[in-house]
Protein backbone atom coordinates (compact mmCIF):
# COMPACT_ATOMS: atom_id res chain seq x y z
CA UNK A 1 0.00 0.00 0.00
CA UNK A 2 1.66 3.42 -0.75
CA UNK A 3 0.03 6.91 0.74
CA UNK A 4 -3.18 8.07 0.02
CA UNK A 5 -3.23 10.17 -3.36
CA UNK A 6 -3.04 14.28 -1.91
CA UNK A 7 -6.19 15.63 -2.28
CA UNK A 8 -4.86 17.74 -5.57
CA UNK A 9 -4.15 14.72 -6.98
CA UNK A 10 -7.81 13.48 -6.26
CA UNK A 11 -9.55 16.28 -7.88
CA UNK A 12 -7.67 16.20 -10.97
CA UNK A 13 -8.58 12.24 -11.38
CA UNK A 14 -12.28 12.93 -10.84
CA UNK A 15 -11.83 15.90 -13.86
CA UNK A 16 -9.88 13.00 -15.47
CA UNK A 17 -12.49 10.41 -14.90
CA UNK A 18 -15.19 13.00 -16.42
CA UNK A 19 -13.18 13.51 -19.67
CA UNK A 20 -12.95 10.06 -19.62
CA UNK A 21 -16.89 9.48 -19.13
CA UNK A 22 -17.72 12.16 -21.80
CA UNK A 23 -14.78 11.49 -24.15
CA UNK A 24 -15.87 7.30 -24.27
CA UNK A 25 -19.22 8.57 -24.97
CA UNK A 26 -18.41 9.02 -28.66
CA UNK A 27 -20.67 12.22 -28.50
CA UNK A 28 -18.38 14.33 -27.34
CA UNK A 29 -18.58 17.30 -29.24
CA UNK A 30 -15.15 19.10 -31.33
CA UNK A 31 -15.12 21.51 -29.02
CA UNK A 32 -15.02 19.92 -25.52
CA UNK A 33 -11.92 17.45 -27.21
CA UNK A 34 -10.75 21.43 -27.15
CA UNK A 35 -11.55 21.87 -23.77
CA UNK A 36 -9.86 18.72 -22.99
CA UNK A 37 -6.47 19.42 -24.98
CA UNK A 38 -6.45 22.36 -22.82
CA UNK A 39 -7.04 20.41 -19.82
CA UNK A 40 -4.01 18.40 -20.11
CA UNK A 41 -1.95 21.33 -21.16
CA UNK A 42 -2.90 23.26 -18.36
CA UNK A 43 -0.35 21.53 -15.32
CA UNK A 44 1.11 18.57 -14.76
CA UNK A 45 -1.02 17.11 -12.21
CA UNK A 46 -3.83 16.68 -15.07
CA UNK A 47 -1.43 14.74 -17.17
CA UNK A 48 -0.50 12.47 -14.25
CA UNK A 49 -4.48 11.70 -13.48
CA UNK A 50 -5.06 10.95 -17.07
CA UNK A 51 -2.40 8.96 -17.31
CA UNK A 52 -3.84 6.88 -14.31
CA UNK A 53 -6.81 6.84 -16.47
CA UNK A 54 -5.36 5.29 -19.40
CA UNK A 55 -2.95 2.85 -17.46
CA UNK A 56 -6.69 1.57 -15.60
CA UNK A 57 -7.77 1.57 -19.22
CA UNK A 58 -4.39 -0.50 -20.46
CA UNK A 59 -4.32 -2.87 -17.18
CA UNK A 60 -7.69 -3.96 -17.72
CA UNK A 61 -7.40 -8.04 -18.47
CA UNK A 62 -8.88 -9.20 -21.50
CA UNK A 63 -11.61 -11.26 -21.23
CA UNK A 64 -13.65 -12.49 -24.56
CA UNK A 65 -16.64 -10.12 -24.67
CA UNK A 66 -19.98 -10.62 -22.72
CA UNK A 67 -17.85 -12.93 -20.55
CA UNK A 68 -17.36 -9.93 -17.68
CA UNK A 69 -20.80 -8.88 -17.87
CA UNK A 70 -21.88 -12.20 -17.35
CA UNK A 71 -19.78 -13.24 -14.38
CA UNK A 72 -19.82 -9.99 -13.13
CA UNK A 73 -22.59 -7.70 -13.74
CA UNK A 74 -25.79 -7.69 -11.42
CA UNK A 75 -28.73 -9.54 -11.17
CA UNK A 76 -27.14 -12.50 -13.02
CA UNK A 77 -30.23 -14.60 -14.02
CA UNK A 78 -29.20 -16.50 -16.48
CA UNK A 79 -31.88 -14.79 -19.01
CA UNK A 80 -28.98 -11.92 -18.28
CA UNK A 81 -26.32 -14.30 -18.84
CA UNK A 82 -28.11 -15.26 -22.43
CA UNK A 83 -28.49 -11.72 -23.14
CA UNK A 84 -24.74 -10.88 -22.37
CA UNK A 85 -23.94 -13.14 -24.52
CA UNK A 86 -25.90 -12.17 -27.34
CA UNK A 87 -25.35 -8.69 -27.48
CA UNK A 88 -21.60 -9.07 -28.09
CA UNK A 89 -22.19 -10.38 -31.85
CA UNK A 90 -23.59 -6.87 -32.41
CA UNK A 91 -21.22 -4.71 -31.03
CA UNK A 92 -18.90 -3.25 -34.07
CA UNK A 93 -15.93 -1.80 -32.18
CA UNK A 94 -15.78 1.59 -31.02
CA UNK A 95 -13.56 4.64 -32.55
CA UNK A 96 -14.36 7.39 -29.82
CA UNK A 97 -11.48 9.42 -28.74
CA UNK A 98 -11.92 11.58 -31.98
CA UNK A 99 -8.84 13.05 -32.86
CA UNK A 100 -5.61 15.27 -32.17
CA UNK A 101 -7.36 19.13 -31.37
CA UNK A 102 -6.17 21.78 -33.26
CA UNK A 103 -5.68 24.89 -31.36
CA UNK A 104 -8.17 27.68 -31.73
CA UNK A 105 -6.37 30.15 -33.25
CA UNK A 106 -5.25 27.48 -35.89
CA UNK A 107 -7.58 28.37 -38.51
CA UNK A 108 -6.87 32.15 -39.06
CA UNK A 109 -3.33 30.83 -39.79
CA UNK A 110 -1.77 31.98 -43.18
CA UNK A 111 -0.75 27.96 -43.73
CA UNK A 112 -1.56 25.35 -41.89
CA UNK A 113 -1.74 21.25 -42.56
CA UNK A 114 -3.48 18.98 -40.91
CA UNK A 115 -2.41 16.25 -39.03
CA UNK A 116 -0.13 13.90 -41.00
CA UNK A 117 1.00 16.30 -43.85
CA UNK A 118 3.60 18.29 -44.74
CA UNK A 119 4.13 21.07 -47.20
CA UNK A 120 6.88 22.91 -48.96
CA UNK A 121 6.71 26.82 -49.24
CA UNK A 122 8.98 28.64 -50.93
CA UNK A 123 8.78 32.51 -50.24
CA UNK A 124 9.26 35.15 -52.22
CA UNK A 125 12.44 36.30 -50.59
CA UNK A 126 13.91 32.78 -51.24
CA UNK A 127 13.39 31.59 -48.40
CA UNK A 128 12.10 27.94 -48.00
CA UNK A 129 9.75 26.73 -45.49
CA UNK A 130 8.90 23.11 -44.83
CA UNK A 131 5.58 22.77 -42.24
CA UNK A 132 5.61 19.61 -40.41
CA UNK A 133 2.43 17.62 -39.51
CA UNK A 134 -0.11 19.94 -37.50
CA UNK A 135 1.69 22.91 -37.89
CA UNK A 136 0.49 26.49 -38.08
CA UNK A 137 1.80 29.46 -39.27
CA UNK A 138 1.59 33.27 -40.28
CA UNK A 139 3.48 35.11 -42.54
CA UNK A 140 3.99 38.71 -41.69
CA UNK A 141 6.54 40.43 -43.53
CA UNK A 142 7.34 43.84 -42.67
CA UNK A 143 9.60 47.02 -43.65
CA UNK A 144 11.87 46.10 -40.89
CA UNK A 145 11.95 42.15 -40.34
CA UNK A 146 10.39 39.13 -41.46
CA UNK A 147 8.45 37.67 -38.94
CA UNK A 148 7.31 34.14 -39.28
CA UNK A 149 4.36 33.63 -36.44
CA UNK A 150 4.67 29.48 -35.43
CA UNK A 151 1.44 28.94 -33.45
CA UNK A 152 1.89 25.34 -33.91
CA UNK A 153 3.93 22.60 -34.83
CA UNK A 154 7.64 22.47 -36.47
CA UNK A 155 9.01 24.32 -39.53
CA UNK A 156 12.25 23.99 -41.43
CA UNK A 157 13.52 27.16 -42.29
CA UNK A 158 16.42 27.81 -45.12
CA UNK A 159 16.81 31.25 -44.90
CA UNK A 160 17.81 33.37 -48.00
CA UNK A 161 19.25 36.81 -47.60
CA UNK A 162 17.10 39.37 -48.24
CA UNK A 163 16.83 39.26 -52.24
CA UNK A 164 14.67 42.49 -52.00
CA UNK A 165 17.78 44.57 -53.81
CA UNK A 166 15.91 47.99 -53.38
CA UNK A 167 17.33 47.70 -49.44
CA UNK A 168 20.25 48.51 -48.48
CA UNK A 169 19.93 46.53 -45.28
CA UNK A 170 18.37 43.06 -45.53
CA UNK A 171 15.64 42.58 -42.87
CA UNK A 172 16.63 40.10 -40.04
CA UNK A 173 14.39 37.12 -40.46
CA UNK A 174 12.67 36.25 -37.29
CA UNK A 175 10.38 33.14 -36.25
CA UNK A 176 8.26 33.71 -33.07
CA UNK A 177 6.36 31.72 -30.61
CA UNK A 178 4.12 32.07 -27.78
CA UNK A 179 7.93 31.20 -25.73
CA UNK A 180 10.03 33.75 -27.74
CA UNK A 181 11.99 34.75 -30.62
CA UNK A 182 14.66 32.88 -32.95
CA UNK A 183 16.43 35.33 -35.36
CA UNK A 184 18.29 33.49 -38.49
CA UNK A 185 21.70 34.60 -39.12
CA UNK A 186 22.09 33.27 -42.99
CA UNK A 187 21.00 29.70 -42.33
CA UNK A 188 18.86 26.31 -42.11
CA UNK A 189 16.98 25.18 -38.48
CA UNK A 190 14.69 24.08 -37.47
CA UNK A 191 12.00 25.31 -34.77
CA UNK A 192 8.91 23.35 -32.90
CA UNK A 193 6.17 24.53 -30.37
CA UNK A 194 5.74 22.39 -28.05
CA UNK A 195 3.42 22.78 -24.67
CA UNK A 196 5.77 23.78 -22.67
CA UNK A 197 8.53 25.48 -24.45
CA UNK A 198 10.01 25.92 -28.06
CA UNK A 199 13.02 24.03 -29.27
CA UNK A 200 15.14 24.92 -31.93
CA UNK A 201 18.23 22.96 -33.85
CA UNK A 202 20.73 24.41 -35.49
CA UNK A 203 21.71 22.33 -38.87
CA UNK A 204 23.73 25.32 -40.78
CA UNK A 205 25.41 28.82 -39.66
CA UNK A 206 24.16 30.03 -36.46
CA UNK A 207 20.51 31.26 -34.38
CA UNK A 208 19.89 33.80 -31.72
CA UNK A 209 17.07 33.07 -29.61
CA UNK A 210 15.80 35.11 -26.83
CA UNK A 211 13.06 33.96 -24.17
CA UNK A 212 9.70 36.54 -24.45
CA UNK A 213 10.10 38.15 -21.02
CA UNK A 214 13.86 38.73 -20.97
CA UNK A 215 14.55 40.73 -24.06
CA UNK A 216 18.75 41.02 -24.47
CA UNK A 217 19.18 38.03 -23.07
CA UNK A 218 20.06 36.12 -25.74
CA UNK A 219 21.73 32.88 -26.31
CA UNK A 220 23.43 32.27 -30.04
CA UNK A 221 23.19 28.49 -31.18
CA UNK A 222 25.73 27.57 -33.99
CA UNK A 223 25.19 24.42 -36.67
CA UNK A 224 24.74 20.98 -35.07
CA UNK A 225 23.48 22.47 -31.28
CA UNK A 226 19.99 22.63 -30.18
CA UNK A 227 18.02 24.42 -26.98
CA UNK A 228 15.03 24.88 -25.23
CA UNK A 229 13.07 28.13 -23.89
CA UNK A 230 10.42 28.53 -22.40
CA UNK A 231 9.23 32.88 -21.65
CA UNK A 232 11.62 32.97 -19.27
CA UNK A 233 14.91 31.15 -19.86
CA UNK A 234 16.79 28.98 -22.44
CA UNK A 235 18.26 25.76 -21.79
CA UNK A 236 20.90 24.30 -24.29
CA UNK A 237 19.99 20.85 -24.75
CA UNK A 238 23.46 18.85 -26.26
CA UNK A 239 24.26 18.56 -29.65
CA UNK A 240 21.42 18.33 -32.76
CA UNK A 241 21.47 14.82 -34.35
CA UNK A 242 22.61 14.66 -37.51
CA UNK A 243 19.29 13.19 -38.56
CA UNK A 244 17.35 15.80 -36.79
CA UNK A 245 15.68 17.30 -40.52
CA UNK A 246 14.87 13.71 -41.39
CA UNK A 247 11.43 14.38 -40.82
CA UNK A 248 11.01 16.29 -44.09
CA UNK A 249 11.73 13.19 -45.72
CA UNK A 250 8.89 11.60 -44.36
CA UNK A 251 10.83 9.26 -41.72
CA UNK A 252 12.66 9.48 -38.51
CA UNK A 253 16.27 8.39 -37.87
CA UNK A 254 16.86 7.51 -34.21
CA UNK A 255 19.96 6.66 -32.76
CA UNK A 256 19.63 5.41 -29.37
CA UNK A 257 16.99 8.13 -28.78
CA UNK A 258 14.85 7.64 -26.08
CA UNK A 259 11.56 6.11 -26.56
CA UNK A 260 9.29 8.45 -25.77
CA UNK A 261 10.71 10.73 -27.69
CA UNK A 262 10.63 8.98 -30.72
CA UNK A 263 6.64 8.43 -29.60
CA UNK A 264 6.43 11.90 -29.14
CA UNK A 265 7.53 12.26 -32.98
CA UNK A 266 4.59 9.37 -34.00
CA UNK A 267 2.11 10.66 -31.80
CA UNK A 268 2.78 14.18 -34.47
CA UNK A 269 1.28 12.22 -37.15
CA UNK A 270 -1.60 10.47 -35.75
CA UNK A 271 -5.32 11.49 -34.36
CA UNK A 272 -5.92 10.29 -31.18
CA UNK A 273 -4.10 9.83 -28.84
CA UNK A 274 -0.46 7.73 -28.47
CA UNK A 275 1.81 7.37 -25.73
CA UNK A 276 4.05 5.30 -23.80
CA UNK A 277 3.73 3.53 -20.37
CA UNK A 278 6.72 5.12 -18.16
CA UNK A 279 8.37 2.04 -17.57
CA UNK A 280 9.95 1.98 -20.94
CA UNK A 281 9.88 5.57 -21.96
CA UNK A 282 13.78 5.73 -21.56
CA UNK A 283 14.00 2.45 -23.46
CA UNK A 284 16.91 3.75 -25.92
CA UNK A 285 15.74 3.13 -29.57
CA UNK A 286 17.60 2.88 -33.15
CA UNK A 287 16.13 2.74 -36.73
CA UNK A 288 14.67 4.33 -39.29
CA UNK A 289 10.89 4.82 -38.60
CA UNK A 290 8.13 5.90 -41.25
CA UNK A 291 6.23 8.64 -40.32
CA UNK A 292 3.50 8.29 -43.06
CA UNK A 293 2.54 4.83 -42.33
CA UNK A 294 2.85 5.31 -38.29
CA UNK A 295 1.02 1.76 -37.46
CA UNK A 296 4.21 0.40 -39.58
CA UNK A 297 6.31 2.04 -37.57
CA UNK A 298 4.81 1.26 -34.51
CA UNK A 299 4.81 -2.45 -35.63
CA UNK A 300 8.46 -1.78 -36.51
CA UNK A 301 9.43 -0.58 -33.01
CA UNK A 302 7.01 -3.81 -30.87
CA UNK A 303 8.91 -6.43 -33.21
CA UNK A 304 12.84 -4.76 -32.25
CA UNK A 305 12.50 -3.94 -28.79
CA UNK A 306 10.65 -5.66 -25.61
CA UNK A 307 7.38 -3.13 -26.44
CA UNK A 308 3.81 -4.34 -27.17
CA UNK A 309 1.17 -1.98 -29.17
CA UNK A 310 -2.11 -1.68 -26.86
CA UNK A 311 -4.67 -0.42 -28.22
CA UNK A 312 -7.23 0.94 -26.31
CA UNK A 313 -9.41 2.21 -29.03
CA UNK A 314 -8.41 2.19 -32.68
CA UNK A 315 -7.14 6.33 -31.45
CA UNK A 316 -6.29 5.51 -28.49
CA UNK A 317 -2.49 3.53 -28.46
CA UNK A 318 -0.15 2.93 -25.92
CA UNK A 319 3.29 1.39 -26.19
CA UNK A 320 3.49 -1.08 -22.96
CA UNK A 321 6.64 -3.66 -21.74
CA UNK A 322 6.57 -7.03 -23.57
CA UNK A 323 4.35 -9.13 -21.25
CA UNK B 1 17.06 -17.79 23.66
CA UNK B 2 14.95 -15.02 24.64
CA UNK B 3 16.60 -13.03 21.54
CA UNK B 4 14.73 -15.29 18.98
CA UNK B 5 12.00 -15.80 20.41
CA UNK B 6 11.58 -11.66 19.63
CA UNK B 7 12.26 -12.43 15.87
CA UNK B 8 8.98 -12.70 13.61
CA UNK B 9 9.81 -16.39 12.13
CA UNK B 10 9.78 -17.83 15.75
CA UNK B 11 6.54 -15.92 16.70
CA UNK B 12 5.10 -17.46 13.62
CA UNK B 13 5.92 -20.81 14.37
CA UNK B 14 4.06 -20.66 18.25
CA UNK B 15 1.73 -19.28 16.45
CA UNK B 16 1.35 -22.18 14.49
CA UNK B 17 2.03 -24.53 16.83
CA UNK B 18 -0.34 -23.00 18.82
CA UNK B 19 -3.27 -22.55 17.03
CA UNK B 20 -3.21 -24.59 13.91
CA UNK B 21 -5.16 -27.23 14.94
CA UNK B 22 -7.81 -24.78 16.66
CA UNK B 23 -7.96 -23.01 13.23
CA UNK B 24 -8.50 -26.01 11.12
CA UNK B 25 -11.39 -26.97 12.97
CA UNK B 26 -13.17 -23.77 13.16
CA UNK B 27 -12.71 -23.71 9.40
CA UNK B 28 -13.82 -26.92 8.76
CA UNK B 29 -17.05 -25.98 10.71
CA UNK B 30 -17.82 -23.24 8.74
CA UNK B 31 -17.04 -24.33 5.25
CA UNK B 32 -18.36 -28.41 6.03
CA UNK B 33 -15.14 -29.56 3.98
CA UNK B 34 -12.20 -30.62 5.45
CA UNK B 35 -9.71 -30.05 2.31
CA UNK B 36 -10.56 -26.41 1.38
CA UNK B 37 -10.34 -26.22 5.48
CA UNK B 38 -6.46 -27.30 5.35
CA UNK B 39 -5.46 -25.08 2.38
CA UNK B 40 -7.30 -22.25 3.98
CA UNK B 41 -5.54 -22.71 7.58
CA UNK B 42 -2.45 -22.77 5.53
CA UNK B 43 -2.78 -19.86 3.26
CA UNK B 44 -4.04 -17.67 6.74
CA UNK B 45 -0.24 -18.58 8.17
CA UNK B 46 1.43 -17.59 4.43
CA UNK B 47 -1.18 -14.19 5.01
CA UNK B 48 -0.02 -13.62 8.70
CA UNK B 49 3.64 -13.97 7.77
CA UNK B 50 3.53 -12.23 4.65
CA UNK B 51 2.29 -9.34 6.65
CA UNK B 52 5.69 -9.47 9.16
CA UNK B 53 3.72 -8.15 11.96
CA UNK B 54 2.89 -11.76 13.70
CA UNK B 55 4.87 -10.06 16.83
CA UNK B 56 2.39 -7.53 17.69
CA UNK B 57 -0.88 -9.59 17.75
CA UNK B 58 -2.59 -9.57 21.21
CA UNK B 59 -5.67 -11.84 20.12
CA UNK B 60 -4.18 -14.69 18.12
CA UNK B 61 -7.41 -16.85 17.80
CA UNK B 62 -9.16 -13.41 16.84
CA UNK B 63 -7.34 -12.35 14.53
CA UNK B 64 -6.31 -15.65 12.71
CA UNK B 65 -10.11 -16.02 12.06
CA UNK B 66 -10.23 -12.34 10.70
CA UNK B 67 -7.59 -13.46 8.35
CA UNK B 68 -9.45 -16.91 7.30
CA UNK B 69 -12.38 -15.25 6.99
CA UNK B 70 -11.96 -12.85 4.49
CA UNK B 71 -9.96 -15.63 3.01
CA UNK B 72 -13.00 -17.62 2.91
CA UNK B 73 -14.96 -14.56 1.16
CA UNK B 74 -12.43 -14.65 -1.73
CA UNK B 75 -12.67 -18.02 -2.01
CA UNK B 76 -16.62 -17.96 -1.96
CA UNK B 77 -16.33 -15.35 -4.70
CA UNK B 78 -14.07 -16.75 -6.87
CA UNK B 79 -16.25 -20.16 -6.89
CA UNK B 80 -19.02 -17.57 -8.19
CA UNK B 81 -17.33 -15.84 -10.42
CA UNK B 82 -16.40 -19.41 -11.94
CA UNK B 83 -19.85 -20.26 -11.82
CA UNK B 84 -20.78 -17.46 -13.44
CA UNK B 85 -18.24 -17.97 -16.35
CA UNK B 86 -19.10 -21.52 -17.05
CA UNK B 87 -22.58 -20.68 -17.27
CA UNK B 88 -22.03 -18.08 -19.78
CA UNK B 89 -20.33 -20.44 -21.65
CA UNK B 90 -22.72 -23.15 -21.49
CA UNK B 91 -25.26 -20.50 -22.41
CA UNK B 92 -23.77 -19.67 -26.01
CA UNK B 93 -25.52 -20.96 -28.69
CA UNK B 94 -22.95 -23.14 -29.59
CA UNK B 95 -21.27 -23.99 -26.39
CA UNK B 96 -17.23 -23.83 -26.73
CA UNK B 97 -15.33 -25.47 -23.81
CA UNK B 98 -11.99 -23.62 -23.51
CA UNK B 99 -8.76 -25.99 -22.50
CA UNK B 100 -8.82 -25.55 -18.80
CA UNK B 101 -6.11 -23.42 -18.56
CA UNK B 102 -7.27 -20.66 -20.78
CA UNK B 103 -10.20 -20.82 -18.47
CA UNK B 104 -8.05 -20.35 -15.66
CA UNK B 105 -7.12 -17.66 -17.13
CA UNK B 106 -10.12 -16.20 -17.53
CA UNK B 107 -11.18 -16.44 -14.37
CA UNK B 108 -8.24 -14.86 -12.90
CA UNK B 109 -9.12 -11.78 -14.85
CA UNK B 110 -12.30 -11.67 -14.09
CA UNK B 111 -11.46 -11.72 -10.35
CA UNK B 112 -8.72 -9.26 -10.92
CA UNK B 113 -11.33 -7.14 -12.07
CA UNK B 114 -13.73 -8.05 -9.70
CA UNK B 115 -11.39 -6.77 -6.93
CA UNK B 116 -11.15 -3.37 -8.82
CA UNK B 117 -14.53 -3.15 -8.36
CA UNK B 118 -15.33 -3.58 -6.05
CA UNK B 119 -17.01 -1.34 -3.20
CA UNK B 120 -19.12 -0.30 -6.21
CA UNK B 121 -22.50 0.15 -6.24
CA UNK B 122 -24.18 -2.93 -9.13
CA UNK B 123 -25.58 0.17 -11.52
CA UNK B 124 -22.30 1.59 -11.88
CA UNK B 125 -20.20 -1.51 -12.22
CA UNK B 126 -22.46 -3.20 -15.03
CA UNK B 127 -22.83 0.15 -16.60
CA UNK B 128 -18.71 0.23 -16.69
CA UNK B 129 -18.43 -3.62 -18.09
CA UNK B 130 -21.34 -3.41 -20.70
CA UNK B 131 -18.74 -0.40 -22.20
CA UNK B 132 -15.28 -1.39 -21.73
CA UNK B 133 -15.27 -5.22 -21.47
CA UNK B 134 -18.13 -5.91 -23.71
CA UNK B 135 -17.64 -2.57 -26.12
CA UNK B 136 -21.11 -1.27 -25.88
CA UNK B 137 -21.95 2.17 -26.82
CA UNK B 138 -23.76 4.18 -24.63
CA UNK B 139 -27.17 4.37 -26.04
CA UNK B 140 -26.90 0.15 -25.80
CA UNK B 141 -25.93 0.59 -22.16
CA UNK B 142 -28.70 3.32 -21.12
CA UNK B 143 -31.15 0.73 -23.34
CA UNK B 144 -30.45 -2.37 -21.67
CA UNK B 145 -29.92 -0.61 -18.49
CA UNK B 146 -33.56 0.72 -18.71
CA UNK B 147 -31.65 4.66 -17.66
CA UNK B 148 -30.57 7.88 -19.70
CA UNK B 149 -27.68 8.70 -21.34
CA UNK B 150 -27.13 10.91 -18.59
CA UNK B 151 -26.84 8.32 -15.95
CA UNK B 152 -24.44 6.27 -18.16
CA UNK B 153 -21.92 8.67 -18.44
CA UNK B 154 -22.50 9.56 -14.49
CA UNK B 155 -21.76 5.66 -13.78
CA UNK B 156 -19.07 5.76 -15.86
CA UNK B 157 -16.98 8.87 -14.65
CA UNK B 158 -17.20 7.44 -11.34
CA UNK B 159 -16.67 3.80 -12.33
CA UNK B 160 -13.28 5.50 -13.43
CA UNK B 161 -12.60 7.36 -10.22
CA UNK B 162 -12.85 4.45 -8.33
CA UNK B 163 -10.55 2.49 -10.28
CA UNK B 164 -7.93 4.81 -10.89
CA UNK B 165 -7.92 5.89 -6.22
CA UNK B 166 -7.83 1.48 -6.29
CA UNK B 167 -4.66 0.85 -8.91
CA UNK B 168 -2.47 4.18 -7.24
CA UNK B 169 -3.32 2.93 -3.20
CA UNK B 170 -2.41 -0.13 -4.60
CA UNK B 171 1.03 0.68 -6.30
Amino acid sequence: MSDAPSPELRAAIRAAAHWYARLRSGAATNAEHQQWARWLDESALHRDAWLQVEQVCAGLPDVPHGVATAALGSGRSRRNVLRAVAAVATTAPLAWLGYRVAPVDHWQADHRTATGERRHLELADGTELTLDSATSLDLDYRADERLLRLHDGRILVTSSTDSNRTRTEPRPLIVETRHGRAEALGTRFAVSVLPAHTRVTVLESAVRIEPGTTPGQTLLLRAGEQATFDRERFRPTGPASPSAASWTSGSIVAVDMPLVDLVAELARYRRGRLSCDPAIAHLAVSGAFPLDDSDRALALIAAAFPVRVSRITAYWVRLVPAS
Amino acid sequence: MKVRSQTPSCNIEMLYADHHGWLSNWLRRKLGNHFDAADLAQDTFVRVLRSRNAHEIREPRQYLATVARGLMVDLFRRREIEHQYLEALAALPQPVWPSPESRALVVEALIEIDAMLAGLGPRVRLAFLLSQCDGLTYPQIAEQMNVSLRSVNKYMARAMEHCCLYRLQRA
